[in-house]
């Protein structure tokens, strides 16, 4: 037996120490796929312990040997912290139950029991988490930090998806569920807003909050199943099986194809999608039968049926092209907690334009030129404190952080209100100064209404503008949103690749890139 | 990396009494045993010092009985350090887990301390399944596995130790890789 090329390529990426492009992944071979991800956890695990440090953060509180960076998330009965792992190097979720929650010892034990089961899942498409535990009389459980977005949230902003596509992803639900229910558990909560893209194109199934055992699901504090996917035996009030994880599954394919969720009545998805491949069509209405002995008896089913409708379809091209939009655009979405109510938001919209240092109330456009000696600032406008991080890559491939600089007495966040950046020092007014021409010239502006701690950590490692000597560089100035500007600079662009998840969370983060190529003369 | 410095000399040169020799095996094999070391010991045991005490006294155990150590081709000695760990940490997890640490109930109801990381983050199953298999594979794949994946080797590095060339041991190291998931795949 010998691994197919696809797999060779993942196998490449792997041992090349590259996130893997899952959505590049044949699904023939499920079993296949999952043994990559598991080397790929081995080798990922090693790795991050030789080299990854703790973000340079405040600690906002500790829980056990973990530290909690950032709130994600809040419940009715539980809160969502971002938290550093120093036994993992990673980030984690960490979900802790609330005080009044947990002082209620019978759902702490609950809690505890089904972390516990769950930590013994391991899966690629299942979210993995890692542990539950008592510390300072907070229950809570840690569980990996996903970036990515739901299916809900792709659907929403690209529109339904098309038939291979959501076949393909429907195999891969197929597969978390087999693992689910061979551990004896059920979901209990399959929906389009707790299934990940992962960067990368993992398909994640998360919000195991909702898990547990038929047992514990039959108990009333486990019926918190959303009710479009609810089968007719669920909705009239009958136990919960693994069953409804698949009937809910339909339900999920359903609105995948449609962007609509299936009426009470006989579902026809040929009459409604009339280009749709009759065999794909014919999974999704059969697992929405409402006669349970004609819906597809179990997940491995339910993967054959799929697998067979597909034929010898290979992975849908759209499949790839909407994780590059993703990379482009992508949104940080809260793992097994994305579908919790997010806490209330006011919009936030920074004004930030680069303008010249003698005439500050003028934005540079597209085609101002600008000549040797001429020099820049940053006008900031925000009415809540932001952090700014400006870049620089010449086309010789020199780059430099312009902002944050130490030294300076602005530092992030700014504060709300207007600030001119880079200030003044010790008396003297600084500003970025052309230095040199000819050739092109990139800037990226990110701005940002929380800090970026990764992209803050990566950023550490290159060299900053030095004071004395400001930077070079600009001829012309153009201002672009960044997803219709084509980076050239290599470490521009990979920096932006890397970080795509983090800064794709457009309601936490702004990019604004900048190119012009400098006339050797004017 | 010189050639009189690789690890074959080196062992030569230790199993006739070199004590400069004996070093420096040390000095190249610490780090990395002891980086390896951290993923694999649990969280009630895990303690900088400990972890690396373990790995020191393991290095040296081995390097006092090297001259029962037949060395069988490039990579084997770190296959065989990393073997000698591995049989060191299992036995101080069953005796931290023999004796226990006295833990309330309520402060770790559900925290299994005896985890490893890399068992935290892919799972207890898991992790047996993937050490049956790398078992499982032939002894020069094995070694180049752990060299790449597990010790995080450059294939420069990994090239010196075999007397290769980074390009044929990029080659070697991806066919192992491809067969250890063949063999995990097929025992799903």
């Amino acid at each position: 037996m010998s691994a197919s090329d696809p797999v060779r390529e993942l196998v490449e990426q792997l041992v090349e120490g590259k996130p893997i492009q899952w959505d590049r992944a044949p699904v023939d071979d499920l079993a296949l796929l999952d043994a990559v991800h598991l080397l790929d956890q081995v080798r990922g695990t090693y790795r991050r312990i030789g080299d990854a440090k703790e973000p340079a953060t405040q600690v906002l509180f500790r829980w056990g040997s973990l530290s909690a960076l950032e709130k994600v998330g809040s419940g009715a009965s539980a809160e969502v912290w971002r938290a550093w792992d120093p036994g993992l190097a990673t980030q984690v979720a960490l979900k802790l139950l609330r005080p009044e929650a947990a002082a209620a010892g019978l759902r702490s034990e609950e809690f505890l029991r089904e972390g516990r089961l769950l930590a013994k899942l391991s899966h690629r498409n299942v979210l993995r988490v890692h542990g539950a535990a008592v510390h300072d009389g907070r229950p809570g459980l840690w569980n990996e930090w996903i970036e990515g977005r739901t299916l809900e949230q792709q659907v929403g902003s690209d529109g339904p998806l098309a038939g291979a596509e959501a076949a393909h992803v429907g195999l891969e639900l197929c597969a978390a569920l087999a693992a689910i229910h061979a551990a004896g558990l059920v979901h209990g909560d399959v929906k389009a807003s707790n299934v990940l893209r992962a960067r990368g194109g993992r398909i994640v199934l998360v919000d195991l909050g909702a898990a547990g055992t038929p047992e514990t699901l039959r108990a009333s504090l486990r019926t918190q199943a959303t009710p479009a996917y609810l089968s007719p035996q669920a909705r009239d009030g009958a136990a919960r099986s693994a069953a409804d994880d698949l009937y809910a599954l339909g339900v999920l394919l359903h609105y995948l194809l449609t962007g609509a969720y299936p009426s009470n009545e006989r579902t026809d998805l040929r009459a409604r999608l009339p280009d749709l491949d009759p065999r794909i069509a014919g999974v999704v209405e059969r697992a929405l039968s409402a006669d349970p002995a004609q819906r597809l008896a179990d997940a491995h089913s339910f993967a054959d049926a799929l697998r067979a409708s597909l034929g010898s379809v290979p992975a849908p091209a759209r499949m790839r092209l909407a994780w590059f939009a993703a990379a482009a655009a992508a949104v940080i979405a809260l793992g097994v907690w994305a579908s919790w109510p997010a806490p209330p938001e006011t919009a936030w919209a920074p004004q930030a334009a680069l303008v010249r240092h003698d005439q500050a109330g003028i934005a540079l456009r597209d085609g101002d030129a600008l000549a040797l000696g001429d020099r820049l600032d940053l006008k900031l406008t925000s009415d809540r404190p932001t952090w700014v991080y400006l870049l620089n890559e010449d086309a010789a491939g020199s780059f430099h952080v312009l902002f944050p600089l130490a030294g300076l007495p602005h530092a992030n966040p700014l504060p709300r209100g207007q600030t001119m950046l880079p200030g003044e020092q010790a008396g003297r007014t600084l500003s970025w100064q052309v230095s040199s021409a000819g050739g092109r010239e990139e800037f990226v502006l990110v701005l940002a209404n929380a800090p970026l701690h990764g992209f803050e950590q990566r950023l550490a490692g290159f060299a900053t503008a030095s004071i004395e000597a400001p930077q070079r560089g600009v001829a012309q100035v153009g201002s672009a949103p960044l997803a219709n500007v084509s980076l050239r600079g290599r470490h521009l662009s990979a920096l932006l690749d890397e970080f795509a998840g983090e800064l794709g969370d457009r309601r936490r983060v702004q990019v604004v890139a900048y190119r012009f190529d400098a006339p050797a003369s004017q | 990396m010189h050639a009189e410095e690789t690890t074959a000399l080196l062992l030569d040169r230790a199993r006739g009494g070199d004590a400069t020799a004996r070093d420096r095996l040390a000095a190249r094999y610490l780090p990395i045993l002891r980086r390896w070391a951290h993923g694999r010991l649990p969280s009630s045991t895990r303690d900088l010092t400990d972890t690396d005490d373990l790995v020191q006294v393991t290095l040296f155990r081995v390097l006092d009985q090297i001259g029962k150590f037949e060395y069988g081709g490039a990579g084997s000695f770190l296959a065989y350090l990393r073997s000698a760990l591995l049989n060191l940490l299992r036995n101080e997890i069953r005796r931290v887990a023999r004796h226990g640490k006295s833990v309330g109930l309520d402060e770790n109801l559900a925290e299994d301390d005896t985890a490893s990381p890399l068992e935290l983050a892919i799972g207890r199953e898991r992790l047996e399944r993937y050490e049956a298999a790398l078992e499982a594979l032939p002894q020069r794949a094995r070694e180049l596995v752990i060299m790449r994946l597990e010790f995080d080797m450059t294939y420069d590095d990994i090239a010196s130790e075999l007397r290769s060339t980074p390009d044929a041991v990029r080659m070697a190291i991806k066919r192992a890789v491809e067969s250890l998931a063949l063999t995990l795949g097929e025992r799903a």
